[in-house]
């Protein structure tokens, strides 16, 4: 157990010494942060690169097509994923919702059942109804589920589909993927976030080091 | 609301959209968006929606993610050598008392610092001393992970030409009021002082003024830009790119009666 402790942090310890910065299998530039928040340090990562006319995956564009919730279901549903009804709004929605913040100042999504306090829930993540919320219809009787997509694999067999479909589609290699589970245990897609790269666990790790080598 | 008439004049078809009618967005063939915009906006969703249904959009998203980050939209410039202040990026590590007065030396006193999603003026400050560059950095710092210095110029009036498609489309001043530095200074009672536009026909513009402008929105896309520029000495300086230009009815249109023409013969090119 000691050893996978110092094996892993002295792979998070790489990463870090080579600014999360891979070379794929066909040398293209990975920035794996994992946390590629707008305007954050990965962000500008990526930025630079692009800046410098270097390929790179995700370019920043790829990071707000995938990190904004109605952008990436648009763009999942182009490519024939399966999505969720949702719908914008500046205040007005029916539960059960997956409510996602469409503003600067709030990213955390609520997950709303009951209709009893849609007034007050309406009015706190549209910030007095100054912006808009997107609003996914959940099906009956399904769950949400979130895992690690890794380079489009996933520890779980289970969603390893869906997790190569999120990477050509998004190229984000490191993210948290939230989905939606159906009754009939269909798998539909819900939105892409943060995963940071020294959260990552050991199996996630030697996966990537399969794929990668780090960059000078 | 002008452009609406001219589009309808023209023969057109106009709609009005909102949030809640993003869905509608691909049956329609063109987008002309007049809202605030900022990637973690509503509006970067709909230029966004438009692009990807091959729909065709003012601002496209490109313009919009470019623009609303200084650091990227000074990096264009930079990269298509177009005339700026001189311009540095700088990160929290590097906010230091010694990195300040270093600054003060080198790009001179006092120095512009801005945020890179800053607009309307707002989260930009005249530095003269390197505690206030510590201390307003760390401020800035809060909305992202890199700020702007910039070389100051003192000017009574900037320069705004817009730019469509490669093509100027009109020219004005936006001047600045007395005792003030900024186009648009907010005042403690949330007050918010500016200037007289001044509008000028572009036959009568400065060629290198035109030229400048054209040359810095061509470093970010092929859209619509409001560029704002400083004279020193002859020449022109780019103080920024806007996408999503102010165009209000008798200042910005004053001298360029075909503007709304412009614009609405563009959006109505070929889709795609």
């Amino acid at each position: 157990m000691k050893n996978r402790r110092v094996e892993k942090s002295s792979l998070i310890a790489e990463a870090i010494r080579h600014n999360y910065l891979a070379l794929a299998e066909d040398k293209i530039n990975i920035n794996l942060s994992g946390k590629y928040g707008y305007l954050e340090s990965a962000y500008y990562f990526s930025q630079d690169l692009e800046n410098r006319q270097e390929t790179v995956r995700p370019t920043c564009k790829e990071i707000l097509d995938a990190y904004i919730v109605p952008v990436s279901l648009e763009k999942a549903k182009l490519a024939g994923i399966g999505i969720p009804n949702y719908y914008l709004t500046n205040g007005y929605f029916e539960p059960p919702v997956i409510i996602d913040p469409i503003n600067p100042f709030m990213w955390r999504s609520s997950i709303i059942l009951k209709s009893s306090r849609k007034a007050q829930i309406a009015k706190s993540l549209t910030r007095n109804y100054t912006y808009a919320i997107c609003c996914q219809e959940l099906p009956p009787l399904s769950k949400v589920v979130t895992f690690h997509a890794v380079m489009g694999w996933s520890v779980s067999e289970r969603y390893r589909k869906i997790a190569e479909a999120i990477w050509k589609i998004f190229s984000i290699p490191v993210a948290t993927v939230r989905i939606i589970i159906t009754d009939d245990d269909g798998i539909i897609f819900s939105s892409i976030s943060d995963l940071a790269f020294e959260s990552l666990n050991m199996r996630e790790l030697a996966y990537l080091q399969e794929r990668i080598t780090w960059a000078e | 609301m002008k452009f609406g008439q001219v589009a309808r004049r023209q023969g057109h078809d106009v709609d009005y959209l909102f949030r809640p009618d993003m869905y509608k967005i691909p049956q329609y063939d063109a987008i002309f968006i007049r809202a605030l915009t900022d990637p973690l906006n509503s509006s970067y969703i709909a230029a966004r929606i438009a692009e990807l249904h091959g729909v065709r959009v003012i601002d496209d998203p490109a313009s919009i993610f470019i623009c609303c980050d200084k650091v990227n939209m000074y990096s264009h410039l930079q990269g298509a050598n177009v005339p700026i202040p001189d311009t540095l990026f700088f990160q929290k590590s590097d906010l230091t008392i010694k990195k300040g007065a270093e600054l003060l030396e080198s790009i001179g006193s006092p120095f512009v610092l801005k945020a890179p999603n800053s607009s309307f003026s707002m989260y930009v400050e005249k530095i003269e001393t390197a505690e206030a560059f510590v201390k307003i950095g760390h401020r800035f710092l809060r909305r992202a992970d890199r700020i702007v210095v910039q070389k100051f110029i003192r000017s009574e009036y900037d320069w705004r030409v817009g730019v469509l498609g490669g093509e100027p489309l009109y020219v004005c001043q936006y001047t600045i009021p007395k005792k003030q530095w900024k186009v648009l200074t907010y005042v403690e009672n949330g007050r918010i002082i500016y200037g007289p536009v001044k509008a000028f026909e572009l036959e009568n513009a400065n060629p290198r003024l035109l030229e400048t402008a054209v040359r810095a929105g061509s470093a970010i896309g092929d859209g619509l830009y409001g560029v704002d520029l400083k004279q020193v000495g002859d020449d022109f300086v780019v103080i920024e790119v806007n996408d999503n230009p102010t165009i209000a009815a008798n200042e910005e249109d004053r001298k360029a009666p075909l503007l709304y023409e412009k614009v609405v013969r563009y959006l109505m090119k070929e889709r795609g």
